[in-house]
C-alpha cells in the first residue's frame, strides 16, 4: 500500500474510532453546554422518598406498587401513579424529559395515562 | 477534584486508544508485501477477497471450520459485545434517534439475559483456556488478565442495572460533557466510577494488547491479497 | 543425537490429539551448517559473540520489510484454534510444536525488545529475554516447521507460522546459525545449479540411461517404434520444463518424468529441459532468505532468455510450484518474451489435463488396473497455489488426471485432503536423516489417513506431485509397514496409461 492510500485507511479509522465526537460535532452541540436537560420541577413539597433515592430508584417504587397491586390486590396508595400526577402534573415536562435523554423507554404508559400538558391545556379549556 | 480527575484520565486514555490504534494501523499499512503469499483457494479478483475479509471478520468463517467450540465462545462473546456496545449509544448522543430508541426497547424487553450472554462466553473462554492442556500451556498472563478485567466490567454493568444504581441522568450529562468538551460533574456512585474506571484502563490497554486483532484482521496478507500472481506482476517495493 | 531406535506410531486409522509432552521434541536438532558454508553464503561463520544485538537489529529490519511477520506476532490472541493442526505437534506431543508454540518463542523476543508492554511488564506481558535456552529453543523448534500453512487455513487471523519460520530462520542466519542440510543444498545450487549437484554431463546421461531403458521395456512388449526424447538445452523450443532434480534421478520421481516426456512427445509439442535451470525447487525459502531464493530463482528467467523458449512448465514439486507460481514472476520476471496466451508458469498437470480434454493424448486406463489409487494433496500445491482458473482447481485437475487414468480412485478422509491436506513431515529443510525422528512422527496424521482406506478399499498406489513428498514417503512407509513402491506420481499413473 503506498502513503497516499495508507493515510485515506488511517482517516477512515479515524473517523470511527472518533466517531462520538464527530457525530456530536456534526450536530453542533461542540463546547457547549446544550446537552444539559431541565426538569420542570414542581414548586414546592417532598416527594414519597429524598430526590437522590428517587433519581435513580423511582423504578423499584412504580414496580413494587405495581406488583402488589396486580398479585396482592394491595394499592399502596403513595406509590401509585396517580398520586405522582398530584405534583408531577405533565408527562412531557417531567417524566418523558429524562426518559427520553437517556433513551429509557417506561412501561407504565403502555396501560396507564399520564397526560401531557397538552392534553390537560385542552381539557382545561374544554371545561 | 474527582471530576477533574477523572476528566483527565478520561481524555488521557481516550488519547492513547486512538493514537495507539491509529499507529497500528499507519504501521501496518505501510509496512510492505514483498511476495503474494495469499492462503488458497482463494478468490482470483477484489470482489472475492472482500468478501472473504468481510465474512472472517463477521462470521468468524476460518475459525468456524476450524473449530466449533472455540467459534461458539468466540462468537458469543462478540456478539455480546456488540450488543453491549450497541446499547450504550444512548449515552453518546442526545437526542437519542429513533433506531436507537427501537433497539434499546427491544434491549429492555430481554433485559436480563444480556448480562448473562456478556459474562457466560467469557466464563467459557477462561474455562476452555484452563481446561485444555496445549490452550494452558501456550496462554500468557495477559490472556488471562483481558477476559477478567471484561468479566469485571460486565459485571459492574450488571451490578448498575439492578442493584446499586446511578442516576442515569447525571451519567449521560458526564458522558456528553466528555465528548462536547464541556466537562460535567463525575457521577458519584461507587459502581459507576468502577465501571467507568476499568473501561479507561481498558481503552488505555487496547492498542498495547492483543485487542489489536480487531484492526488486524483487515490487514492479513494470506487473506486479504488477490489470487492473481500468475495473471498480475506483483512487484516488491524495496526490490523493484 | 543418540542412535537409539525410534518408536514409530501404531497404526489405528484415527487420528487423535495428544496430551502434550513439554520438550520432547526439543532434543531432535539439525546439523549445524560448517563455517565454510556459512561464509561462502555471505553470514557469519559461527555464532557471532554479540548475536543478541545482531538478532534484534535483524528482526527489526524484517519487521519494517514483511507486513506478514509486523502483523501476525501483534495479532495472535491464542485461541488454540490452531494447536490441534500441526502433523509435527500430532506426533510429537510437544507443545511447542504447536504453530502458536513455535509461534510464541519468537513472539517472546518481539514482545520483550519491540513492544512498550514487554519492556515494561517483562514477563507478565509475556515477554523474554534472548537467552543461550531460548536460542536453542529456536534452533530446534523453527526447523522443524515445514511451512505448509495448515495452521494458516485455521487461523481466524490467517497467521501463517511458515512467515515467522522463515524470519526465525533468516535471523538465526545472520548471526552465524544455520542447517548443514538446506545451506549446503542451495551452494549446490549456487555452484551447480541444482540440489542434487548434478553436472550437466551426468543429468545427461541419467536420462539417456532412463529413455534407453523405457525404450528396451516397449521392446519387451513388442512396441518398437518409440521415439520420446527428453531434450535438454535446445535453443528455439516452444516449451521450457523445469523439474525438481530428484526427477532426473531419484525413484521414483524419474517414472514421472517419463510421464512428462510422453505427453509432450504425444501433444507434438517441442519441449526442452535446462541444465542452467536444472533445478525446480528453491530452498531459498527454507532459510527465509529473499536474497538466497532470488538468486536460486535467477536461474529460470536466464534460462528463459537463453534458450528463447515460449512457454515456461513446472514438474511435479510442492514448495517449487509455490514459489514458481506465486514468486517467480517478482523475483525474476517479467517474462515478457513468453507466449501470453498461456500460464507462466503451468503446471505440468494443467498442461496434461489440458491434452486431455482436447483429445491430444489417449489413455488406457485399464493399463492401472491392478492398482487402487489415492491421492495426496502436498501442502504447497493445495495451499499455495491454483491450478487453472478456479479457485480449488488444484485440487481438481490432478485428481481429473488420476481418474483419467485408472479405473479405480479412492480419496483419504475429508479432513485429510485438499486445503485440509497433511504435509508429508518432510518439507522445507527437514528430509535429512538427522530429521529422521521428527520425519516418522509428522506423517503420522498422513498415515494415519492412509491406513483408513487400505483398510476399507484397499489402496494400494499413493501418487502426489511433489519431490519432498516421493523422498518423504519411500522413506518413511516401510517404516509403517507400507511397501516402498506404493508412492508415486501422477504423471507415473499417465505414463503407464498413456497409449504413444
Amino acid at each position: 500500500m503506498n502513503k497516499f492510500m495508507a493515510k485515506i485507511v488511517v482517516l477512515i479509522f479515524a473517523l470511527v474510532l472518533l466517531s462520538p465526537f464527530v457525530v456530536n460535532a456534526v450536530r453542533g452541540v461542540m463546547g457547549s453546554s446544550a446537552t444539559a436537560i431541565d426538569l420542570v420541577l414542581p414548586e414546592s413539597g417532598e416527594c414519597v422518598k429524598d430526590k437522590e433515592y428517587m433519581r435513580a430508584n423511582h423504578m423499584d417504587i412504580l414496580k413494587e406498587a405495581r406488583v402488589k397491586t396486580v398479585r396482592d390486590g394491595v394499592r399502596i396508595k403513595d406509590y401509585s401513579l396517580k398520586n405522582c400526577q398530584t405534583c408531577h402534573t405533565n408527562r412531557d415536562e417531567f417524566c418523558d424529559r429524562c426518559h427520553n435523554y437517556v433513551g429509557v423507554k417506561p412501561e407504565c404508559f403502555e396501560c396507564h395515562h399520564f397526560p401531557t400538558s397538552k392534553e390537560r391545556k385542552e381539557r382545561c379549556e374544554g371545561n | 477534584m474527582l471530576s477533574t480527575c477523572y476528566t483527565f484520565s478520561a481524555y488521557f486514555a481516550i488519547v492513547i486508544f486512538v493514537l495507539g490504534i491509529l499507529c497500528k494501523v499507519w504501521k501496518y499499512a505501510i509496512t510492505p508485501n514483498p511476495l503474494k503469499i495469499s492462503l488458497t483457494p482463494a478468490p482470483t479478483n477484489a470482489a472475492g477477497v472482500i468478501l472473504r475479509v468481510i465474512l472472517d471478520a463477521s462470521l468468524f468463517n476460518s475459525l468456524f471450520k476450524s473449530n466449533k467450540f472455540i467459534w461458539l465462545g468466540g462468537c458469543a462473546l462478540h456478539l455480546a459485545l456488540l450488543i453491549v456496545v450497541a446499547s450504550h449509544i444512548r449515552f453518546f448522543v442526545s437526542p437519542v434517534p429513533e433506531l436507537i430508541m427501537l433497539l434499546q426497547t427491544f434491549l429492555q424487553s430481554i433485559g436480563i439475559f444480556i448480562g448473562a450472554i456478556f459474562l457466560a462466553p467469557i466464563g467459557y473462554l477462561f474455562i476452555r483456556r484452563v481446561w485444555v492442556d496445549r490452550i494452558r500451556f501456550v496462554s500468557i498472563f495477559a490472556d488471562y488478565f483481558i477476559l477478567i478485567l471484561l468479566f469485571c466490567i460486565g459485571l459492574s454493568g450488571i451490578t448498575m442495572k439492578y442493584f446499586i444504581r446511578p442516576d442515569l441522568v447525571a451519567v449521560k450529562t458526564f458522558i456528553m460533557g466528555l465528548i462536547s468538551f464541556s466537562p460535567e460533574p463525575m457521577p458519584t456512585n461507587p459502581i459507576f466510577i468502577t465501571h467507568f474506571t476499568l473501561i479507561l484502563i481498558l481503552l488505555a490497554y487496547f492498542p498495547f494488547s492483543k485487542l489489536i486483532h480487531s484492526v488486524g484482521i483487515f490487514f492479513s496478507p494470506t487473506r486479504n491479497q488477490i489470487d492473481n500472481s500468475r495473471e498480475k506482476r506483483h512487484v516488491n517495493p524495496w526490490d523493484r | 543425537m543418540a542412535k537409539e531406535k525410534i518408536e514409530v506410531p501404531k497404526l489405528t486409522g484415527k487420528i487423535e490429539i495428544p496430551r502434550i509432552k513439554p520438550g520432547a521434541a526439543l532434543v531432535c536438532e539439525h546439523h549445524k551448517a560448517k563455517e565454510q558454508m556459512l561464509t561462502e553464503l555471505g553470514y557469519p561463520s559461527a555464532l557471532v559473540e554479540n548475536w543478541q544485538e545482531k538478532a534484534i537489529a535483524k528482526m527489526r529490519e524484517l519487521l519494517n520489510k514483511y507486513k506478514s511477520l509486523k502483523l501476525y506476532l501483534d495479532v495472535c490472541v491464542r485461541c488454540g484454534a490452531c494447536t490441534d493442526k500441526c502433523q509435527f505437534f500430532l506426533g510429537t506431543a510437544d507443545p511447542k510444536n504447536t504453530p502458536v508454540g513455535r509461534q510464541e518463542l519468537l513472539r517472546k523476543i518481539y514482545r520483550r525488545y519491540f513492544t512498550p508492554a514487554g519492556k515494561l511488564l517483562g514477563g507478565l506481558a509475556g515477554a523474554e529475554d534472548f537467552t543461550e535456552e531460548m536460542l536453542k529453543e529456536w534452533y530446534a523448534y523453527f526447523h522443524q516447521c515445514s511451512q505448509c500453512r495448515r495452521c494458516s487455513l485455521a487461523c481466524p487471523y490467517g497467521i501463517d507460522t511458515a512467515e515467522i519460520s522463515m524470519a526465525a530462520r533468516e535471523i538465526m542466519h545472520s548471526i552465524g546459525l544455520g542447517t548443514k542440510y538446506t545451506d549446503e543444498i542451495i551452494l549446490k545450487v549456487f555452484n551447480v545449479g541444482n540440489n542434487l549437484g548434478m553436472q550437466p554431463k551426468a543429468i545427461k546421461s541419467s536420462l539417456d540411461f532412463c529413455v534407453d531403458e523405457m525404450k528396451e521395456a516397449y521392446e519387451e512388449k513388442g512396441i518398437t517404434n518409440i521415439d520420446v526424447k527428453i531434450p535438454m538445452d535446445v535453443e528455439g523450443a516452444d516449451i521450457l520444463l523445469v523439474v525438481p532434480s530428484a526427477d532426473f534421478f531419484a525413484s521414483p520421481h524419474i517414472e514421472s518424468l517419463l510421464g512428462y516426456a510422453k505427453v509432450f512427445h504425444q501433444a507434438g509439442i517441442s519441449w526442452t529441459l535446462s541444465s542452467y535451470a536444472s533445478e525446480a525447487g528453491n530452498f531459498g525459502m527454507f532459510t527465509g532468505s529473499y536474497d538466497g531464493m532470488k538468486k536460486v530463482a535467477s536461474r529460470i528467467g536466464q534460462a528463459v532468455r537463453d534458450l528463447k523458449v515460449k512457454r515456461l512448465v513446472i514438474g511435479e514439486c510442492g514448495h517449487a510450484y509455490r514459489i514458481a507460481y506465486n514468486f517467480w514472476n517478482t523475483l525474476t520476471g517479467p517474462f515478457d518474451t513468453l507466449d501470453p496466451k498461456y500460464p507462466v508458469p503451468q503446471h505440468i498437470c494443467e498442461f496434461t489435463y489440458d491434452m486431455i480434454k482436447r483429445g491430444a493424448i489417449r489413455l488406457d486406463k485399464s493399463a492401472n488396473d491392478e492398482f487402487v489409487v489415492t491421492y495426496h494433496d502436498s501442502c504447497n500445491v493445495a495451499r499455495a497455489t491454483r491450478m487453472g482458473d478456479m479457485p480449488g482447481g488444484q485440487f481438481e485437475i490432478p485428481r481429473a488426471i488420476i481418474k483419467a487414468c485408472c479405473n479405480k480412485f479412492v480419496d483419504m478422509p475429508q479432513e485429510t485432503i485438499r486445503e485440509n491436506t497433511f504435509c508429508c513431515g518432510g518439507g522445507a529443510g527437514l528430509l535429512t536423516d538427522e530429521m529422521l525422528e521428527i520425519r516418522i512422527k509428522g506423517a503420522m496424521p498422513r498415515m494415519q489417513a492412509l491406513k483408513q482406506v487400505v483398510d476399507s478399499h484397499g489402496v494400494n498406489f499413493y501418487v502426489l506431485i511433489c519431490a519432498i513428498c516421493k523422498a518423504q514417503f519411500t522413506k518413511i512407509f516401510p517404516m509403517y509397514g507400507f511397501p516402498m513402491d506404493m508412492v508415486g506420481g501422477v504423471h507415473q499413473l499417465v505414463s503407464r496409461a498413456i497409449i504413444l
